[in-house]
């Protein structure tokens, strides 16, 4: 778990190495990669066919970088650090026998330790949809970018949600042409403000 | 010996503030020659930069109504209804349009679009209008970051989501805003997630 790092206020003559570490550790928490809450986390098995018409999690199965220890095996996020985040997810789906409409979104979540919202509390933001356009071996792709609409709290958490009016089958290496490999489903976020 | 060049006053300096600051003071950062003993103020401008980059202005407003329209082949710029934090006083009821720029900088903004019509395109920018501070004079309209996206036939509803960072440095005053271009009538809606505008204060220089 990050601390909040606390900024110092210095007086005349003073000496304290305290105060030079705390704002060393402002520095560090605001600029270092492995002291800012970040993750990053992408897919790489494929997922489906999902369910049509049925809102799914987002699976991210690898965990590229996690500096705060947010990341759990079926790509949920679980904040431990408080403060405002910005999110980004792609998600790229196919379906061979039809066009389709394609919709994700950030579902947040507050946890126990919330004191603004009751646990459970759901909030949705950041979706796109889109539909694909060819009439069969379509795929579409989604890339979805806000700042979670609330402060987080350690326990709060959040999950990419996919909706299809198909049943699409997430997948990296689809389209098999010249994009093949390129779309990789990813879920990306870090603190960006402290908050309460 | 070397003088300090900060001297400007230094209102964040000891603690984090809340989230309701208003015009926030941009820091000096203080110049540290060799050979310079460095100064409180010194000290404290690099303190009150801390401060302002932990609790930086920011804001999101969304559409809490659903129910706007869109006129055919012509831009209709999105209504805000509901505040979802803005640390900066830069959204207000009476002009519930825009986030106006209250402490000066680069700004990145994200927006999106819900469209609940059907089988419609929608092509979408953010705007920069510059305001009475801006050394290019008040009203200069710079459009940007466009979206678009495409319902489909069988779609209900399509979402634009967009977001980058303000291709000019914004001055108190400055307002954003984003307009939505149809070819055909629409009406905005809630479905999944409404329109939304947010600002993030990214750099001072």
């Amino acid at each position: 778990m990050a601390t909040i790092p606390t900024v110092p206020a210095f007086v005349a003559n003073d000496t304290s190495i305290t105060k030079l570490q705390q704002l060393a550790y402002c520095a560090s928490f605001l600029s270092v990669g492995t002291v800012t809450p970040m993750w990053h986390f992408h897919h790489s098995a494929t997922q489906g066919p999902l369910t049509a018409s049925t809102w799914t999690a987002v699976v991210y199965d690898t965990n590229d970088l996690d500096s705060d220890g947010v990341w759990t095996t079926n790509g949920k996020v679980t904040f431990v650090t408080q403060g405002y985040y910005a999110t980004e997810a792609a998600v790229q789906a196919e379906c061979t026998a039809t066009t389709f409409f394609l919709e994700a979104s950030f579902w947040w979540y507050a946890g126990a330790n919330n004191p603004n919202y009751v646990a459970g509390t759901q909030k949705i933001y950041g979706a796109q949809g889109t539909a694909s356009y060819a009439a069969t071996g379509a795929d579409a792709c989604v890339c979805i970018n806000e700042i979670c609409p609330v402060v987080c709290y350690p326990g709060d958490y959040v999950n990419v949600y996919v909706w299809a009016n198909q049943a699409v089958t997430l997948n990296t290496n689809t389209p098999s042409g010249a994009m093949q490999g390129r779309f990789v489903p990813n879920f990306t976020g870090m603190f960006i403000r402290t908050g309460s | 010996m070397a003088t300090g060049l900060a001297t400007r006053a230094l209102p964040f300096h000891s603690s984090i503030r809340s989230d309701q600051q208003m015009a926030m003071t941009i820091p000096t950062i203080p110049v540290l020659p060799a050979g310079y003993v460095a100064q409180v103020a010194d000290m404290n401008n690099l303190a009150a930069m801390a401060t302002f980059l932990l609790t930086k202005p920011m804001a999101r407003v969304h559409d809490g109504v659903g129910t706007g329209t869109l006129t055919a082949n012509a831009s209709t710029v999105t209504t805000y209804s509901v505040k979802d934090f803005d640390t900066d006083g830069m959204w207000n009821v009476s002009s519930p349009t825009r986030l106006t720029i209250q402490t000066p900088g680069w700004y990145r903004v994200r927006y999106g679009v819900c469209i609940t019509t059907a089988s419609l395109v929608s092509n979408t920018y953010a705007i920069i209008t510059t305001g009475a501070n801006n050394p290019a004079g008040s009203g200069v309209i710079t459009n940007c970051w466009p979206g678009s996206c495409y319902g489909g036939a069988a779609a209900t509803l399509h979402q634009v989501n967009v977001s980058g960072i303000l291709p000019a440095y914004l001055y108190a005053g400055d307002w954003i805003s984003v307009s939505t271009y149809m070819n055909s009538a629409a009406t905005y809606g809630l479905a999944t997630v409404p329109s939304f505008l947010a600002l993030e204060f990214v750099s001072i220089l």
